[in-house]
């Protein structure tokens, strides 16, 4: 069974938008740190998620 | 010698001529002319079938309409002959449908115009696919060259996915059927699905016919779950696609529409820690030369206070020195006591007083000779 797939959007979707905002012109460096580590952990989740490659094939009868 | 001939009533005679049709002609195929074409209480089908020489009546119920019919289309019919009690001889239809191409092709044209008209194609009515999706239902032919390329490139593409397949007929008379019903199972599934993918690969417009059925393009039109559908070629535009929600030009078209590569994606989140990284980087190294630019102005602003006090130090210190009594002496002024007390006008002596003069070497004592007002007055 597929891992619950709304986790892919989501991470995808804030990773977004932590990097618009470590980008943006008023950040202080107490953000752009706590940024930095929720954008690295948010890679590492969506490179785990990549990595598990399961197709599953389910036959139904019509 | 009179000749026997049956005589009959009216009602024997259109009974008796029934019977021998039925026997003659059970069930007879006639080709020509759409005429006339009228349906009553949404239920019966008149029509006359005709040629250049002569026509026929015809009666059916619209439960026998597979096609969009219209007068002048060349149709086959199967029905059977029959004479009517009341209305006269005529055909009981079971089956119609237009054949030549001009037929063909004007009946699928017309079933567009009516489906386009209820709305069925419209743009919003469109909705938009979760991507990626994760439960996808799959209708196509478990065996053909679209199912194996379609798969192959999904599962290239992208891990992480449950295909739901229903195996299904996509030619030929049972398909219309198969499809739909897969459509319905599919949409009726507990788990529910994210979309369903529907594809089938080229071929003759015979060969795609089944994607343009009404039956089937309701049934895509009607799917609670949003739906892709790729039939044949780039070219080719089967019905079903424009009531889908979205349209891919071909099976391995709709397995890149569907999911990401897994390889870009890797690739944009390599380069993304860089991005992360370098983002911090330039923020501390601003606030470093934010901080930077605060020191030195705070250096300045110091250095400038010290300056301004060393100055204001400076001038007083002169001043202090200017007015310093020993300093007056020195350029050659006397200080003046009398009874040693400082005397500074004049006018406060008389003649004969005793006064004390203090140069800057030396003290004399004095006596008064004379004194001139400045002002010339006595």
């Amino acid at each position: 069974m597929a891992k619950n797939n709304i986790d892919y959007q989501k991470l995808s979707t804030r990773l977004d938008e932590v990097l618009a905002k470590i980008q943006s012109a008023d950040v202080s460096v107490d953000e752009a740190v706590a940024l930095h580590k929720e954008g690295v952990e948010l890679i590492a989740a969506l490179e785990e998620y990549l990595k598990g490659a399961e197709l599953k094939i389910n036959k139904i009868k019509v | 010698m009179a000749r026997e001939t049956p005589v009959f009533g009216v009602t024997e005679f259109v009974a008796y001529t029934n019977q021998t049709l039925e026997y003659a002609y059970p069930y007879v195929s006639i080709v020509g002319e759409l005429a006339n074409f009228k349906i009553s209480k949404n239920k019966w089908v008149y029509f006359d079938i005709k040629d250049t020489e002569s026509r026929v009546r015809c009666f059916g119920t619209v439960y026998m309409l597979a096609s969009q019919l219209e007068d002048g289309m060349m149709v086959q019919i199967q029905g059977s002959p029959r004479l009517h009690p009341q209305f006269g001889f005529s055909l009981t239809v079971q089956q119609v449908q237009p054949v030549g191409e001009g037929a063909i092709n004007r009946a699928a044209k017309l079933l567009e115009q009516k489906l386009e008209k209820e709305g069925l194609f419209d743009v919003a009515r469109k909705r938009s696919v979760l991507y990626p999706p994760v439960k996808i239902g799959l209708i196509t032919s478990a065996e053909s060259a679209a199912y194996a390329d379609f798969m192959k490139i999904i599962s290239h593409r992208w891990g992480q996915l449950d295909i739901y397949l229903a195996d299904v007929q996509v030619q030929g008379s049972e398909a219309p059927g198969q499809v739909a019903a897969a459509l319905q199972a599919l949409n009726q599934l507990p788990h529910s699905l994210d979309v369903i993918v529907m594809i089938r690969g080229g071929g003759s417009a015979e060969d795609l016919q089944a994607f343009s059925e009404e039956s089937v393009v309701r049934a895509v039109a009607a799917s609670r779950i949003p739906t892709v559908v790729a039939i044949g070629h780039e070219n080719d535009v089967a019905l079903a696609e424009r009531a889908a929600d979205v349209r891919a030009s071909t099976p391995s078209n709709a397995a890149e529409l569907l999911v990401p590569d897994k390889q870009q994606v890797a690739q944009y989140l390599e380069k993304n820690k860089r991005t992360l990284y370098q983002a911090l980087e330039s923020v501390v190294e601003y606030k470093k030369q934010q901080v930077k630019v605060y020191k030195d102005k705070l250096h300045e602003s110091i250095s400038q206070l010290f300056r301004q006090h060393n100055n204001a130090l400076q001038q007083k210190q002169l001043l202090l020195h200017a007015l310093n009594p020993e300093v007056v002496l020195q350029r050659g002024y006397a200080l003046v006591r009398k009874d040693n007390q400082i005397i500074r006008s004049g006018l406060q002596l008389k003649k004969d007083d005793t006064i004390e003069l203090q140069f800057k070497d030396s003290i004399l004592m004095t006596n008064i000779i004379k004194i001139r007002r400045n002002d010339g007055k006595k």
